[in-house]
């Protein structure tokens, strides 16, 4: 094989890698590839099944927890959570929903709901570090309206690591 | 008694000048006797009637079934849903499509992919949603422009909800209430001027029509004609049989005397208007002018127009006779006579009047609210309401309650299921195959369908709710779970034994589980042992961890039961309801946290104030790590393992997570899994436990496939929690290997969990070169 076939073979083999690169992984550090299914007519897979980011609000469900928030200012919290859960029902899997339910639920004295929705959040939050922080803040106060003062200092804690 | 005849003739010749004063005496006091007990008599039936008549009118007033509803459709910008599917709502809620800008609520226009609806008002339990002109413009199946016209920084609106329902009282009556203030003044003009004339001046009879009646009834010899107001019709409706006798009439003048006297003519035209008897749908009878416009018209009652009013009203006299949609001719006949009237007392001019006569009917096919479209989930509905509310509140308290039910999915669900099994039940004999299927939204728990069987409008056996059967591999997540609970013993990269053996029990009894396939894999890692449902690396990982850890789950998943503790529950030997599923792998679906199912969103009362509200709820049961690992293996078994056939009915990028689940001799059929959008459960089988040539992945997972492919779904892309890391592992060994090596895979772990052992990646030069183009671009 001469010095030319090997270039031309190592260049087939750099375009072939290049073609079976994987999209955006550069932004998802974390996010790993599945293989290709060994399944019919399965088209390929476009993004990665898992995801590090959280995911967004939606700016219909943004518009909908401001209007909680401002039914919540007033005290209303039954308008309050109709709205949120209609924000929810919209962006399912953005942290906000659930803090904003978390703030709904303390503001109404259930601080064990209050907690699980919060904690819901922080899942969501992804590696989005203030997120995460405004969740463990949350659960500062949460905790400590709750007379939870060791779990208090152990939520300041994991919003100090952050 | 010739005894008696003679004794009376002596008396006579003995005493015969006592006799005539005594004799009229006897004879006046009689009458006055006989006056007085009449008197007494009247008196007493009198206020039999008036008990009767104000205890009935109060009551029977408000007697008002519960209507049922569906999830209002939400329209904004990025809505998933088509211009097909919003067209559909539209119509199923009666809105008319017109060619022009529609003027008035009820009223939409197509122009490409742009709609503009004239949405009606709709009092929700959160409040009043306003009637509103909406822009919706769409584009790659989704609702990509929404705009309020006149209001454009409004960011969202709902339609109002499609009744799925009604909740009736034993005597079928249906109606919608209304308030005379909210009738059209044309209605209660037409009405009276039609009906009874003289119904303001009169006190309950108007007795030159009963005397008009009375005489042609003694002509023809039987009763021929009535001479009724407005009230006494009432009280006919309200009190009395159809009977045609005198004796009814007398009760009937009666009881009208009595209602005037009580009560306001306001009071007795509203009971009027939402008393008439104006129709029949099947066993349920359409009463009230509210629900009449519905029924064949398909608008609200304010939304009436002149020639619409008129039939309405034309068809009081007789509405079977009257039928505009069975006797069309004679139903446009007497409406033309109504506005003759109307024409002739002057309520309205010659061009109004002809303009009106030469409308069509309009009246529209009877709307599908006229059968309780969805007897499966209503049992559900009705499950959930018995917990708060007695029957006969909800048969009569006008209740409105606010389900869950997506009608879309609904359907989707049903159509899904019916043709399917068709479809599958090629080697068994026709009917043989009998499914069950639930479909929720993933976070929030909120059902949007259920089917109780392959036939949806049969109102029966619900195995959604009811048929308890093995789940037979469902079970395994919790298996794997307890163990990845455990992350300094297990992690996805353990490797297992799928090796035969077999338990010997107390009893002496033999059990030797095996494959599905009769194979054995020898060792395989446990995500492969998750994702292709091997049952011996099952059974041994279950055993190792021990039954108590694996029951441990299940419950914290949200099982409620104590099922007995043998080795066979590791392979499924439990039996549980498709719902029962469903709030089990509900849990699984939201990221480790329980949520109660949910059937209700809030049930109010007719006015609107809300008596019960369901709200969203959830308590972490998993924590956030495992349910990672166990995620990353129920997606794998859709991509890879039992599961991933599906990909011939979804589209590739669509991520999900999901496991099958058969039963010895194929006797069930299941399949449980979940994408971004929605969990759906879904179960096959036969009434009668027969064995079929089913799998979980050839019968319910070909319709959850199906049902999911036709419905706007987004991915199931779980987030990376804190305290999990991905590494590369070399199949063959277990152990970590380089990035993007031949025969690795990415795999996450537990930090700390992480396979110590490294091995070289060993593969050929351009490999070598892919590779490090891939860290590199």
């Amino acid at each position: 094989m001469t010095i030319k076939h090997v270039l031309i073979l190592l260049a087939a083999v750099l375009l072939l890698a290049a073609c079976a690169t994987p999209g955006d992984m550069a932004s998802r550090e974390d996010a790993p590839t599945v293989e290709e299914p060994d399944a019919p007519e399965a088209a390929p897979e476009q993004d990665t099944p898992q995801r590090a980011t959280g995911s967004e609000l939606s700016p219909v469900a943004a518009n909908l927890l401001a209007s909680a928030q401002g039914l919540l200012n007033g005290g209303d919290t039954d308008g309050a959570l109709n709205l949120a859960q209609r924000a929810h029902r919209i962006s399912p899997d953005a942290a906000e929903v659930y803090f904003q339910l978390g703030e709904i639920h303390m503001a109404r004295g259930d601080y064990a709901r209050a907690e699980q929705f919060v904690l819901k959040g922080i899942d969501k939050a992804g590696n989005n570090e203030s997120q995460q922080r405004t969740g463990w803040q949350m659960l500062v106060d949460i905790r400590e309206s709750d007379g939870d003062m060791a779990g208090a200092r152990e939520a300041e804690q994991r919003a100090a690591n952050l | 008694m010739s005894q008696a005849r003679t004794a009376p003739r002596k008396g006579k010749s003995q005493a015969p000048r006592k006799k005539p004063p005594r004799r009229t005496f006897r004879w006046k006091s009689l009458v006055w006797r006989l006056a007085l007990v009449g008197l007494l008599l009247l008196v007493a039936w009198m206020i039999y009637l008036d008990i009767e008549v104000t205890s009935t009118f109060e009551d029977h007033r408000w007697e008002v079934p519960s209507r049922v509803y569906a999830r209002p459709l939400e329209l904004y910008s990025g809505a998933p849903v088509d211009i097909k599917a919003v067209e559909e709502e539209l119509r199923e809620l009666g809105y008319l499509p017109v060619s022009a800008t529609p003027r008035s609520a009820g009223y939409f226009s197509r122009s490409g992919s742009t709609l503009v609806v004239h949405t009606r008002g709709f009092r929700f339990p959160d409040g009043d949603e306003p009637g509103r002109l909406l822009e919706l413009g769409f584009s790659n199946g989704n609702l990509e422009r929404f705009r309020v016209l006149e209001n454009e920084e409004e960011p969202i609106a709902r339609l109002e909800p499609q009744q799925i329902a009604g909740i009736y009282p034993g005597h079928n009556q249906d109606r919608v209430l209304v308030r005379l203030d909210d009738v059209p003044p044309l209605l209660r003009e037409t009405l009276i001027r039609v009906e009874d004339r003289n119904f303001e001046d009169h006190f309950g009879l108007a007795p030159v029509s009963i005397m008009r009646a009375f005489v042609a009834n003694l002509r023809a010899g039987r009763v021929v004609q009535g001479g009724s107001t407005l009230t006494q019709q009432l009280v006919k409706n309200f009190y009395l049989t159809d009977a045609r006798t005198y004796q009814r009439k007398f009760n009937e003048a009666l009881m009208a005397l009595l209602l005037e006297l009580r009560y306001s003519k306001d009071d007795i035209l509203e009971s009027y208007i939402n008393e008439v008897y104006l129709g029949q749908a099947g066993p349920r009878a359409i009463h009230g002018f509210g629900l009449g416009s519905r029924f064949y018209f398909g608008k609200e009652l304010q939304e009436l127009e002149l020639h619409e009013i008129a039939l309405l009203v034309a068809m009081v006299r007789g509405p079977s006779y009257y039928n505009p949609r069975r006797f069309p001719e004679r139903a446009r006949d007497r409406r033309n006579l109504v506005i003759d009237v109307l024409e002739s007392q002057r309520v309205i001019d010659a061009r109004t009047a002809d303009k009106a006569r030469s409308q069509p009917l309009e009246v529209v096919a009877p709307p599908r609210e006229a059968v309780n479209r969805y007897p499966g989930f209503m049992d559900l509905v009705r499950h959930h309401l018995e917990r708060d509310y007695s029957d006969e509140d909800l048969e009569s308290a006008g209740l409105r309650i606010f389900t869950t039910l997506d009608p879309r999915v609904q359907e989707s669900a049903e159509r899904q299921m019916s043709n399917m099994l068709v479809a599958i039940e090629q080697d068994e004999a026709p009917g043989a195959l009998e499914g069950a299927a639930l479909i929720t939204r993933r976070e929030s728990g909120e059902i949007q369908a259920l089917v109780a069987g392959r036939d949806p409008r049969y109102s029966g056996f619900n195995r959604a709710m009811q048929a308890r059967r093995p789940i037979g591999s469902l079970v395994k997540p919790a298996v794997y779970l307890a163990a990845l609970e455990q992350p300094d013993r297990y992690t996805l990269a353990s490797r297992l034994q799928d090796e035969p053996f077999e338990i010997e029990f107390e009893n002496g009894d033999l059990w030797a589980p095996r494959n599905f396939d009769g194979e054995a894999h020898g060792e395989v890692p446990l995500h492969r042992a998750l994702s292709q449902s091997y049952n011996l690396a099952t059974v041994r990982l279950g055993l190792d961890i021990g039954l108590e850890s694996v029951l441990d789950s299940l419950e914290r998943l949200g099982l409620r039961y104590q099922p007995p503790l043998y080795p066979s529950l590791l392979l499924g030997s439990i039996d549980m309801t498709p719902l029962e599923v469903a709030e089990l792998y509900q849990t699984i679906a939201a990221g480790g946290f329980q949520v109660p199912l949910r059937s209700i969103r809030a049930v109010t009362t007719s006015e609107g104030e809300v008596l019960s509200r369901y709200d969203l709820d959830l308590r972490r049961q998993v924590d956030a790590g495992p349910m990672h690992l166990l995620h990353y293996g129920l997606q794998e078994a859709m991509r890879e393992g039992t599961g991933r056939s599906v990909y011939n009915l979804i589209p590739g990028h669509l991520h999900t997570a999901g496991k099958t689940g058969t039963t010895n001799e194929g006797r069930d059929s299941w399949f449980a899994g979940f994408t971004g959008s929605h969990l759906g459960v879904f179960w096959v089988g036969g009434d009668d436990y027969r064995a079929t040539h089913l799998t979980g992945s050839t019968g319910a997972l070909q319709i959850w496939g199906r049902t999911m492919g036709e419905l706007p779904q987004s991915s199931f892309t779980p987030v990376i929690p804190d305290g999990i890391r991905y590494d590369w592992i070399d199949e063959e060994t277990g152990a970590i290997t380089e990035d993007e090596c031949r025969g690795a895979r990415q795999m996450p772990f537990i930090e700390g969990s992480q396979p110590r052992e490294r091995v070289a990646c060993e593969d050929t030069v351009g490999g070598r070169i892919q590779r490090w183009f891939q860290r590199n671009f």
